[in-house]
């Protein structure tokens, strides 16, 4: 039902979409708002892809599963990677150090790294999933499954021949 | 729905376990002994946590229950209280009874609120633990609170004293209450105690039951209960109807949101739990499967292996089928043909998991290309193989397929310029350096010698003959030996006891000699942990064979590493490389070597520093080389130019 104002319309609406001018309000789970450029809130793919079905752009999204902490810091982000340019080698070092800056402070306050984590795989943000994740593995890379079990919280369950088995297939595996 | 926290299987065996009160995080319980009908003893859990304790008895009587409150506040104290109203027998409050977790002790002190007080013995009365202070609402429209020092006694009068008193609760650090109002009693009045020490009470909201309950003339108690509001905002939990619908009303915007049927036989108390923050529980416990594998898929293969041991849960985890594509990948098995003519087709595939259990982890069968009845397999490399596949076995027409068994994507290479001679051809594919592969064919003389290479680069399409490069020496590559693909190089053997090198664009070429040149044999190459390792047969005995790393690429240094005989490794037999033995490969990541030996080609394999020696399988009698080892790449597509 391609109608003439209708395809003026969406021609009027991609055109905004691709200035990124439009804003678009994210509310975490405590109810609080949060008002971003869609430029920003397009890092999320979960996000980009409620937009492009013609969502609640309006009403904004109600994000149940992330705090408001974790959202602000989450939006730090995409505000960084959505509104600035990385077409230049300076524009894309300055993007670079910005990350390792991000993930050196949320890897002081691991608890809120995890938090950040879940978050940006709820919302399939690719790359801050990616600087996260990875920084939790560096963390545990070369630890002993003992030292993992009291850094995840994890109840040591294994029997002897459980580890016997385990062990026998490492030495093939 | 997932449930954050299990029903307390947590706490130690009891006859039965009663919960009493929630707060912050914590629960109160009253189990019920074995042993005595109605002795008890107070328990206080973590949920979260499942950690717990019990509480020592107090100098109450046998069976009197008491109305008991939990008091505990992370902001203040690590330590709780619990709180016991004591009473005479004509359920006057005489004074409360203490429990200090700080101190282990209980203790009475005097009712200080002057005057007589009762309190409702109706368990569906919350008291409120706030601001250091416990408040219970009396039959007598009050609101009586006391420090937990026994210390501080208050009375704080309802908001509307002419009114049903209803319920008190808290949010956002300010003490609540519901009651209804005497001309509408449809109607649910909620104040806020705005300011605490003046007990000035607000009234912040009315909602009538129509609203709230889909046009029902519901009334409080009767047929539907407050139990809880939400620590944070302005949202409101009731329990209604026959099947104890949980709801909630959100009081800024009106909207009432349907959480679930609790049951019909759900019964009080509805005790709202709200976990400990970050610095209590554990946030990581809360990563689900999937996120901690897209953690796990960036540590080095040895690390995933080694957290096998972390719990049965990241045992399983790893172990899964779908899981392990994701994760870094090693050695997993080795392809190979059989050819058997008792039976048709006479040839066919096959592939052994490395552990020599379990269901092949790819099927050798390769139904997925259209019409391949005739194949060779030649090379493996980083997951992708290079078949020979025969249009006709009688003119020797064939083309090459590469193919990744993992994903099933498969390309057919274009004819190059050669005739109908079978050259050696190898796959050379590292996919740290590039997603395309080549494939590389030695092109000889009528005597064997190499004249060029021919290569083929799936990035452009095309086949380029380069001719040789390695100066001044007439080399003949051995047929049988695998060739290694090695820093973007292909080595293979020759019969001059020299390692031939070429890179992918025919335009490096270098030679490196075997560690043992002037030796018995011609030597075998491999690689592992990144290094070429070159085998040769003792020429001091035949029977034995010594291993060599090359430590240095740059300047050919070989070191020895190992040497092994045959009688340590075959049960006391004296077998020869080739004619009794091969060897097939060596682990990537660690110094394993795989051999197969015998009339019943077992394969096997050889730990170099604890010397032991352990037989995978059997790949019986009809089986033969190439035993190509396969690492899996799920990953990545095929990548062809054209």
């Amino acid at each position: 039902m391609a109608t003439g104002s209708g395809a003026a319309a969406a021609a009027a609406d991609a055109e905004e979409k691709e200035s990124g001018s439009r804003m678009i309000t994210l509310t975490s789970n405590e109810g609080k708002a949060f008002v971003v450029t869609e430029a920003s809130a397009r890092q999320s793919a979960t996000i980009r892809s409620m937009v492009d079905d013609g969502g609640c752009v309006d009403k904004g999204f109600p994000l149940p599963n992330v705090d408001s902490k974790t959202l602000a810091r989450v939006i730090q982000y995409c505000d960084e990677h959505g509104n600035k340019e990385a077409h230049t080698v300076d524009e894309r070092a300055a993007l670079a150090k910005f990350d390792k800056d991000f993930i050196a402070e949320l890897d002081a306050d691991k608890a809120f790294l995890y938090d950040v984590t879940m978050a940006a795989n709820y919302l399939h943000i690719q790359g801050l999933f990616a600087l996260t994740t990875q920084c939790i593995a560096d963390t545990i890379k070369g630890k002993t499954p003992e030292e993992i079990r009291t850094a995840f919280g994890i109840e040591y369950d294994l029997t002897a021949q459980d580890e016997e088995e385990i062990k026998e297939e490492d030495t093939h595996a | 729905m997932t449930h954050g926290i299990d029903p307390l299987p947590l706490l130690p065996q009891c006859k039965e376990v009663i919960p009493l009160d929630s707060c912050n995080g914590l629960l109160l319980c009253r189990c019920l002994q074995f042993d005595g009908v109605s002795k008890f003893h107070y328990a206080v859990c973590n949920p979260a946590t499942e950690e717990w304790v019990m509480l020592p008895d107090a100098n109450w009587a046998d069976g009197e229950n008491r109305i008991a409150c939990l008091c505990f506040d992370p902001a203040i104290s690590s330590h709780f209280h619990v709180v016991e109203y004591v009473e005479d027998e004509a359920e006057r409050v005489t004074g409360v009874e203490i429990y200090s977790s700080k101190t282990g002790l209980w203790s009475l002190h005097g009712n200080g609120w002057n005057g007589v007080v009762l309190v409702s013995l109706s368990v569906n009365r919350r008291s409120v633990f706030l601001n250091g202070f416990l408040h219970s609402v009396t039959p007598a429209d009050e609101i009586v609170a006391v420090d937990m020092e026994g210390k501080k006694w208050r009375k704080i009068p309802v908001p509307d004293r002419d009114n049903d008193i209803g319920i008190i609760h808290q949010t956002q650090g300010c003490l609540c209450a519901f009651n209804v109002d005497l001309l509408d009693i449809f109607k649910l009045s909620i104040w806020f105690l705005e300011d605490y020490d003046t007990n000035n009470w607000i009234l912040k909201h009315t909602v009538s039951s129509l609203d709230l309950f889909e046009g029902k003339n519901y009334r409080l108690d009767f047929e539907y209960q407050v139990i809880a509001v939400h620590p944070d905002c302005n949202l409101i939990f009731f329990v209604y109807g026959l099947d104890n619908t949980l709801m909630a009303y959100e009081m800024d915007r009106k909207e009432v949101r349907v959480i679930r049927n609790l049951g019909h036989d759900y019964c009080w108390p509805y005790l709202p739990y709200e976990s400990l923050p970050n610095k209590r529980r554990n946030p990581a416990a809360s990563l689900t499967d999937e996120l901690i594998v897209e953690i796990l898929r960036r540590l080095p293969i040895r690390s995933v292996c080694q957290f096998k041991c972390v719990s049965k849960s990241w045992s399983r985890l790893i172990a899964d089928h779908e899981h392990r594509k994701k994760l870094p990948q090693t050695l997993s098995g080795f392809f190979y043909e059989s050819i058997n003519y008792e039976r048709y087709p006479h040839r066919a595939r096959h592939f052994t998991n490395v552990t020599g259990r379990g269901m092949p982890l790819v099927c050798p069968s390769f139904s997925f290309p259209p019409q391949w009845h005739d194949v060779d397999l030649l090379d493996c490399c980083n997951g992708l193989l290079l078949c020979r596949c025969y249009v006709s076995r009688r003119n020797l027409a064939f083309d090459y397929a590469v193919c990744n068994p993992g994903t099933e994507e498969w390309v057919v290479l274009p004819d190059a310029s050669w005739g109908v001679d079978e050259r050696r051809a190898c796959l050379c594919f590292d996919p740290a350096i590039s997603s395309h592969f080549h494939v590389l064919e030695y092109v000889v003389d009528e005597d064997s010698y190499i004249t060029g290479v021919e290569i083929y680069s799936s990035e452009t399409g095309l086949w380029t003959l380069h001719e040789n490069g390695w100066i001044n020496e007439e080399v003949n590559p051995v047929v049988e030996r695998t060739s290694v693909f090695l820093n973007g190089f292909l080595h293979s053997v020759t019969l001059a006891a020299k390692i031939v090198v070429v890179d992918m664009e025919g335009k490096k070429w270098r030679r490196i000699p075997m560690p043992d040149p002037d030796g018995l044999d011609n030597g075998i190459i491999h690689q592992t942990q990144g290094r070429l390792c070159a085998f040769h047969v003792d020429p001091n005995d035949i029977f034995k064979l010594s291993i060599w790393f090359l430590e240095d690429y740059d300047t050919d240094n070989w070191i020895l590493k190992h040497t092994m005989s045959s009688m340590k490794l075959f049960g006391g037999k004296k077998y020869r490389l080739d004619s009794g033995y091969q060897v097939t490969a060596v682990h990537p990541e660690c110094n394993l070597i795989f051999f197969v030996y015998g009339w019943h080609n077992t394969l096997m394999a050889y730990e170099m520093d604890r010397k032991e020696v352990r037989v995978i399988r059997k790949l019986r009698h009809e089986s033969r080389q190439p035993y190509l080892p396969y690492v899996p790449m799920f990953s990545e597509s095929l990548a062809d130019g054209r």
